[in-house]
């Protein structure tokens, strides 16, 4: 009966497990995954993602992962990412959240408008310090209510 | 039939309970600091993180529950987490365990952002749960004589390390499938490293303050990327000798620090050692002064053999 046991467990965790092998990489799940992470070819120059808070100076700082998502930078970049991805409704929204959080947060009503961003940058340069981000878009432009005009 | 001889001896071969039971101590004990420690991004949902695309048990889902109904699953599943730890009532503890903490993790999956931090504890909760690793030092064998060494004792260890190879082979795989052997010339893995850090710095979050430096050398990544992927595929392949996996797991470690220095992305279950616990002798621990209060507590002194004197 423990041999029964053994094996059976065995084949259906192995094979559960397993089985993402015969997917597609980018076909991924949980808790059977592909394990695609650090697998893509990215390239050196990336259009990436922001939410800034501006001020009335025009001076702009970014908005923290905590107050566009939780406290998980990946999760907040996903979701960031997917509302721009989805349109201009869904970007929208997303910068309204993300304004009423800021409005509610002492250190940030400075703050006047909130833009959802791509900007476009090649990584190595930029983390050597002989490059800055290219603005190529504002995909998201939202008022913070009680904010310091 | 000689065939199955050779599976069965290989396979079924004794090991002591208190080995199985350590690594499910020590599995345990992981899961529920994890947990706590974790406790805003897996238990709390007041605030939803994003879209919600249920995955894992929550794929089932049209939305989102209640935040207080995940909070309390979530408190359930740390309770439960203690009583797996401690080997408590383990026929009804175990199974409770690894379908609550696959709920807390689907769950925690399900805004848009699949993580890989949590895939292999799962699974070897759930291994574990389904086998008799509550035998010795737990709160079930303490008015029990001490278990002998025995094959299903030693079959879960084997399950176990041959999940934590298969996970990695996956990820081998991934790697050849989407990038083919030119993953190992280098750049994928440099650029990698700089695209993390600069979607990092594009958010206002922490990213490695070497990474900045390290990503202006070539030379470093087509040697790193030629062990990772050693690593990954080479599994398989070492599982069968001691001193073999021992460095594998060294090897993987190594490669989960370089990439928490590297990418601040931490992978805890590996890092901790724990996910490789069932690779060693790692009954052995209670040796160790620190922890023998914790073994005393989790044992009757008299009933158990001592780790001291297990050799298989």
């Amino acid at each position: 009966m423990e041999r029964v046991r053994a094996y059976a467990l065995s084949v259906v965790l192995l094979g559960a497990v397993g089985w993402p092998a015969f997917r597609e990489p980018s076909n991924d799940g949980f808790p059977l995954s592909t394990y695609p992470m650090f697998a893509q070819r990215r390239g050196r120059v990336h259009e990436v993602v922001s939410a800034r808070a501006v001020a009335a100076d025009g001076s702009a700082v970014l908005v923290p992962a905590a107050l566009i998502a939780n406290a998980e930078t990946m999760q907040a970049i996903r979701t960031l990412s997917r509302a721009i991805r989805a349109g201009e409704h869904e970007s929208q929204q997303l910068c309204e959240r993300i304004a009423g959080r800021l409005a509610s947060d002492e250190q940030r009503r400075r703050s006047v408008r909130v833009e959802l961003v791509t900007e476009r940058v090649d990584a190595i340069e930029y983390l050597a310090g002989r490059a800055q981000s290219e603005l190529v878009r504002v995909h998201a432009r939202c008022p913070v209510s009680g904010g310091a005009e | 039939m000689r065939l199955w001889r050779w599976l069965d001896s290989q396979f079924l071969a004794p090991a002591p309970a208190e080995r199985l039971a350590t690594v499910r101590v020590l599995t345990g004990a992981f899961a529920v600091i994890y947990l706590i420690a974790r406790a805003n991004v897996l238990g709390d949902f007041r605030v939803q993180p994003g879209r919600f695309v249920g995955v894992g048990l929550a794929a089932g889902l049209s939305g989102p529950v209640p935040a207080a109904l995940q909070l309390a699953v979530f408190a359930l599943c740390v309770i439960s987490g203690i009583l797996f730890t401690l080997g408590m009532r383990y026929r009804i503890s175990g199974p409770v365990f690894a379908g609550l903490l696959l709920w807390v993790t689907s769950y925690r999956n399900s805004w848009g952002m699949v993580f890989h931090t949590d895939n292999l504890l799962v699974v070897h909760v759930i291994a574990l749960a389904f086998c008799d690793a509550a035998h010795a030092l737990s709160w079930d064998a303490r008015s029990q004589p001490r278990a002998e060494d025995s094959g299903r004792f030693g079959w879960p260890l084997r399950l176990l390390m041959a999940l934590t190879a298969l996970a990695y082979l996956l990820a081998g795989i991934a790697k050849l499938k989407i990038a083919g052997l030119s993953w190992t010339d280098g750049e994928v893995l440099r650029d990698q490293i700089a695209y993390d850090a600069l979607r990092k710095s594009q958010i206002g979050s922490l990213y490695s303050p070497v990474a900045a430096y390290w990503v202006q050398l070539d030379w470093p990544y087509p040697v790193l990327s030629w062990l990772t992927l050693l690593l990954e595929l080479g599994g398989p392949f070492v599982l069968w000798s001691p001193p073999l996996r021992a460095a594998w797991a060294a090897g993987l470690w190594s490669f989960h620090l370089g990439v928490l220095i590297s990418m601040v992305i931490a992978f805890p279950y590996p890092l901790s050692g724990v996910a490789f616990a069932a690779l060693f002798r790692c009954e052995k621990l209670w040796q160790l002064r620190a922890l023998s209060r914790i073994k005393r507590l989790l044992t009757r002194a008299e009933g158990m053999r001592s780790p001291l004197n297990t050799t298989k």
